[in-house]
């Protein structure tokens, strides 16, 4: 049973982090879902429900205060508060639309409908969860995060890092592509239908190329280097080598399953996911042209 | 120690809590007793209560998280939960009962999220939406029987499958595996 010496409300991400800063066992509560099963004392606990970070919002893309190009339509972007519940992003029309519904189906598996009324965005990604469904997703849509601190990064900048957080996760961004330019696919295996994946794989294709993670190794995902500038349509022999690197990476045992299943399993789940997506992608424009 | 003022069925409840009391604790504290614990690790769902017309985990929320907000449990929907209740019996539902409450909570939120949808949900979305709520007695068909017999009596475009028809495992999964 986890003890809590102080509760702090924080009335902004600056107060956060100099809290976070000022003690090294001072925590920031995300959702509380897992943080609720640890024992031992938080000696602070902050609380971020009074910064503003619980709405999606679409914004303009590119660094701030860019003149905007009036011959190209405005590249957009979705800010997602750290404090929006998983509950949120599976029922928000603005993050279907940019996402081609992808997060939803990521996180609908997810314990249930009440537990992802609590868990948010900002304490799935903070954690750097192995088995975390959301974070697989958002590395391969590209996503940024912004932490009060270290400023804005790639996702996969931040979960390459090591040892504890200093700084105060506010806001996770995804790029907003335009209608029918992204395609996506989530594909996972789960010993009942509501637990912990065995193992996780992303693919989408944004228009430039192919983005496909593995997570759930049960070592946090990872990017499978291949797929760079790669068209939509692919052959056998492509199938085949996103397999083999998603094969590549780094697996090992635990008590959901062993190092061989999770790599054999894993290269399986990629090629479902490339072809599910491509198979989406072709409904889709044969849907448009009706 | 810190104050928090909690409304819980539409009756403000103010006492001081610990930093690491869970709405959970305080709520039982404070008599109401229809929210239980199943299992420690957040995952069951039988402490489903509802924050500001939400359902939440109440385990895994603490209280002072809460202060100022309301809460709803199954005390305060005797009304509403009359006939959710007598599906269950009818359908000789229950076995030890400890799962109930929990579940009546998700299922009247799942009534009323697609009341405001304006539409009735398909089996297999309140299949999903009370994937949450677990039962360790009943094997679930008796419980989706109930809840079943609920929706159809709730929306007159809710139609019941036949629990008893027989399903192909595996073209079901290969069918699941080509979805994106």
């Amino acid at each position: 049973m986890l003890t809590i010496g102080k509760y702090v409300r924080a009335q902004s991400a600056a107060e956060a982090l100099e809290l976070v800063r000022g003690n090294r066992r001072a925590t920031v509560l995300g959702g509380g879902m897992w943080l609720r099963l640890g024992t031992g004392t938080l000696p602070v606990a902050i609380d971020l429900a009074d910064c503003g970070l619980n709405s999606i919002e679409e914004v303009p893309a590119g660094p701030a205060g860019a003149a905007p190009d009036e011959t190209e339509p405005q590249a957009t972007e979705l800010r997602i508060g750290a404090y929006v519940t998983l509950r949120q992003i599976e029922t928000s029309a603005a993050v279907a639309a940019a996402t081609d519904g992808l997060l939803a189906r990521a996180v609908r598996d997810i314990v249930g409908v009440q537990f992802r009324n609590g868990a948010t965005i900002g304490g799935s990604v903070a954690g750097r969860l192995g088995f975390s469904d959301v974070v697989c997703a958002l590395l391969a849509l590209g996503a940024d995060v912004e932490l009060e601190g270290a400023g804005r990064m790639p996702l996969a900048q931040f979960l390459a890092e090591k040892g504890r957080m200093r700084d105060v996760l506010t806001h996770v961004y995804v790029p907003a592509r335009p209608t029918g330019t992204l395609v996506a696919s989530y594909q996972a295996v789960r010993r009942a239908v509501t637990d912990f994946p065995v193992v996780n794989v992303c693919a989408v294709h944004d228009g430039g190329g192919w983005h496909v993670a593995v997570g759930a190794r049960p070592a946090k995902a990872a990017l499978i280097g291949w797929g760079d500038g790669m068209p939509l349509a692919l052959s056998s022999e492509d199938l085949a080598a996103a397999a083999a690197a998603a094969e590549g990476l780094a697996y090992s045992g635990n008590m959901w399953g062993g190092e061989k299943y999770r790599r054999q399993t894993a290269g399986v789940l990629v090629r479902r996911a490339l072809e599910a997506a491509m198979a989406h992608a072709a409904k889709r424009t044969g849907e448009e042209a009706a | 120690m810190m104050n928090v003022a909690i409304e819980v069925n539409g009756i403000k409840i103010v006492d001081d809590v610990e930093p690491d009391t869970t709405l959970f604790e305080f709520l039982r504290a404070h008599g109401f007793k229809s929210v239980k614990c199943g299992c420690e690790t957040t995952n069951c769902g039988l402490c489903t209560v509802w924050l500001d017309e939400e359902p939440m985990l109440s385990c895994a929320t603490f209280a002072v998280r809460v202060d100022g907000r309301r809460v709803t449990t199954l005390e305060g929907l005797q009304a509403e939960s009359a006939a959710l209740a007598r599906c269950i019996a009818e359908e000789g539902a229950e076995q030890c009962g400890f799962c109930a409450p929990g579940l009546v909570m998700s299922v009247l939120a799942l009534e009323r999220a697609y009341r405001a949808a304006g539409h009735a949900p398909t089996p297999a979305e309140a299949d999903h939406y009370l994937a949450g709520n677990l039962c360790r007695c009943t094997g679930y068909m008796s419980q989706r029987r109930a809840i079943y017999r609920y929706l159809a009596e709730c929306f007159d475009d809710f139609t019941a499958p036949d629990l008893f028809a027989q399903v192909d495992p595996v073209a079901g999964a290969a069918a699941a595996g080509k979805e994106a």
